[in-house]
């Protein structure tokens, strides 16, 4: 809770003001797509394919003549949209599931930790891939696969945040004047476990988005026409001798949105984290 | 009188160590008396007056036998929403260290609030204020919405003794309140337990290592060692004139303004390893009048001849 008190210090973390720039920026971009776009990013036109960056199409046009910064601003909802709520879904399973095992212990947790620990053993692309295999790949569904097979990291953080404030003394004063399991862990077990939540929520949306451009690049993720970086990575990749920029921007897109996200996510680590305070 | 609080043979064993931290300890409490619980560390006071809530970690203890009637009422055998609805109701508990019994990311109002919430009809502001003006905090509009770290110690466990009051409890258990304060600071919090307890007719269970401060602050002492009660009586009676060994040794060592000594006397010996405790009495190692049947038979608790009521532990009585 040094958040407030520790402000002033803002200044001098350039890098966290990078990160927040950036997130800022694409957030920016997503709200304001449907009036920054120049054009409409699903809107053909064959007499100019493949145009390299110009005044007119700032990042050039693609092979059906569509331009891709309004694609790259679309793309941003898409990214965004997935990001935060696949990261969303998988905060709310790891804290309930961390919760619950790190509070309760004995069997409650040990059923919980081993189903952890089997999930964690799959490479999580692998078991996208599966599930994919039995669903339409849609933004819904991508965004609950995501956010089904990245919670497991985080329950095993919140059992371990939740354990060190279980036997803590406010904790059984609060039990001791007859407070009920739920509101003890709403009340004061929650609040100490959220920090270090927020950290891994905000450094979790940049691995969300990676996951949702390498599903979209290999045609699991977004479908054509719609825009979203990793398709417009896919088949920018077919040009990229002829149309550098087809690959270009849209790479640099999730390069810049993964940075921004970890950089942001890293110092609010710092920030929240006494341990690191001190340095 | 009726007992408030009647304890039967208690028995708490923690599965650490595979030791019992109480064993055999009876107690007796009538509505509005207190009882002042003394003894080294270790010696199963803090225990058994946790045990009265069942506030022992679950995975620490391996059993707890014996019986503990609030009221008549058994509270090892209470189903969970009684237990609930007695702690901070009719029990309320003062814990040790003030410093960490609050929460510390909610303000000071909105945790006293809780438990009005619970215990006494719902959320009041108002009360809030009475209370913390009760237990003689200054400010009191200040304090609802400050933060534990904003306050001293002392105003911490005042505090504590509003959320323990909030819910107008009959029997107050405060475990060693004191021992986390300035020794300036103790005097004031025992002063304000007392009046709080003659004020709104509470029994308390006070549980201190520190002997000297429960003169004249409780109506009855008992004594602990090795998990088990070796002294009880009036506290003015027992600090006057102890009978037991182990009693008479606490006293001794205590430092006395009126009297110049070179050195303290100390208890010789260490406080029992409760997994080896020795056969017999369990006092016998450190007792300056151990004699053949200390080794062989432990000591029960009876009453001392010509004092009936009092009790004590030990073969050397009459």
């Amino acid at each position: 809770m040094n958040f407030f008190r520790r402000r002033g210090r803002g200044a001098g973390r350039p890098m966290e003001t990078l990160g927040a720039a950036l997130v800022g920026g694409l957030v920016l971009a997503a709200i304001l797509a449907p009036w920054a776009a120049p054009a409409d990013p699903l809107r053909q036109d064959l007499t100019h394919r493949l145009e390299a960056p110009s005044a007119r199409h700032w990042m050039g046009t693609d092979d059906l003549g569509r331009d891709v910064v309004s694609r790259i601003l679309y793309g941003a909802r898409v990214s965004l949209t997935v990001g935060a709520l696949a990261v969303g879904l998988s905060v709310l399973l790891g804290t309930l599931v961390g919760l619950a095992g790190g509070y309760f212990g004995g069997w409650v947790d040990a059923v919980l930790m081993r189903l952890v620990d089997v999930l964690l053993c799959f490479p999580s692309i692998f078991l996208i891939l599966m599930v994919i295999a039995f669903l339409e790949p849609n933004i819904v569904h991508i965004m609950a696969i995501i956010g089904l097979t990245s919670w497991m990291g985080l329950a095993r953080l919140v059992r371990a945040e939740t354990l060190s404030v279980r036997d803590r003394d406010f904790v059984w004063a609060a039990r001791g004047l007859g407070l009920s399991t739920p509101r003890l862990l709403t009340v004061h077990i929650l609040p100490h476990v959220l920090s270090p939540v927020l950290v891994a929520a905000t450094l979790g949306v940049g691995g969300a988005v990676m996951t949702e451009s390498a599903l979209s690049f290999l045609g699991l993720g977004v479908q054509p026409p719609s825009p979203s970086w990793g398709n417009m990575l896919s088949a920018g990749k077919d040009y990229i001798h002829l149309a550098w920029w087809l690959t270009l921007f849209p790479g640099l897109a999730i390069f810049l949105t993964v940075l921004g996200f970890n950089l942001l996510g890293e110092g609010l680590r710092d920030r929240l984290d006494p341990r690191l305070s001190g340095q | 009188m009726t007992a408030l609080l009647e304890v039967r043979d208690l028995r708490v064993e923690y599965r650490r160590g595979n030791v019992a931290a109480v064993r055999g300890v009876s107690i007796d409490l009538a509505p509005g008396e207190s009882l002042g619980l003394a003894g080294e560390s270790g010696s199963g006071k803090s225990t058994l007056a946790l045990s009265v809530l069942r506030l022992l970690a679950p995975e620490a203890v391996r059993a707890v036998t014996g019986r503990i009637l609030f009221k008549g009422r058994d509270v090892l055998t209470l189903a969970d929403r009684e237990l609930r609805s007695l702690r901070g109701g009719a029990v309320a508990t003062v814990f040790q260290d003030p410093f960490s019994a609050l929460n510390p990311v909610l303000t000071v109002g909105e945790q006293i609030e809780e438990v009005l919430e619970l215990h006494a009809g719902g959320r009041n502001p108002a009360r809030v204020r009475d209370l913390l003006a009760r237990v003689r905090l200054p400010e009191p509009d200040r304090i609802y919405s400050s933060y534990p770290h904003q306050l001293s110690g002392g105003q911490r466990q005042r505090v504590c003794l509003a959320m323990a009051v909030a819910g107008g409890p009959e029997l107050l258990i405060a475990d060693e309140p004191t021992t986390a304060l300035d020794v300036t600071v103790q005097r004031e919090i025992l002063d304000l337990l007392d009046s709080l307890r003659r004020d709104l007719g509470m029994a308390l269970l006070l549980v201190t290592h520190n002997i000297g401060l429960l003169s004249e602050r409780t109506d009855r002492l008992g004594i602990m060692y090795a998990g088990e009660l070796v002294e009880v009586g009036p506290t003015r009676t027992v600090l006057s004139d102890p009978r037991h060994p182990y009693t008479q040794g606490l006293l001794k060592s205590l430092p006395r303004l009126t009297k110049t000594a070179d050195r303290l006397p100390a208890l010789p010996g260490q406080p029992p390893d409760l997994g080896r405790l020795p056969a017999g009495c369990p006092f016998r190692p450190r007792c300056p009048g151990a004699f053949d049947r200390c080794e062989k038979e432990s000591p029960v608790l009876r009453p001392v001849q010509g004092a009936a009521d009092r009790a004590a532990a030990c073969h050397l009585l009459p």
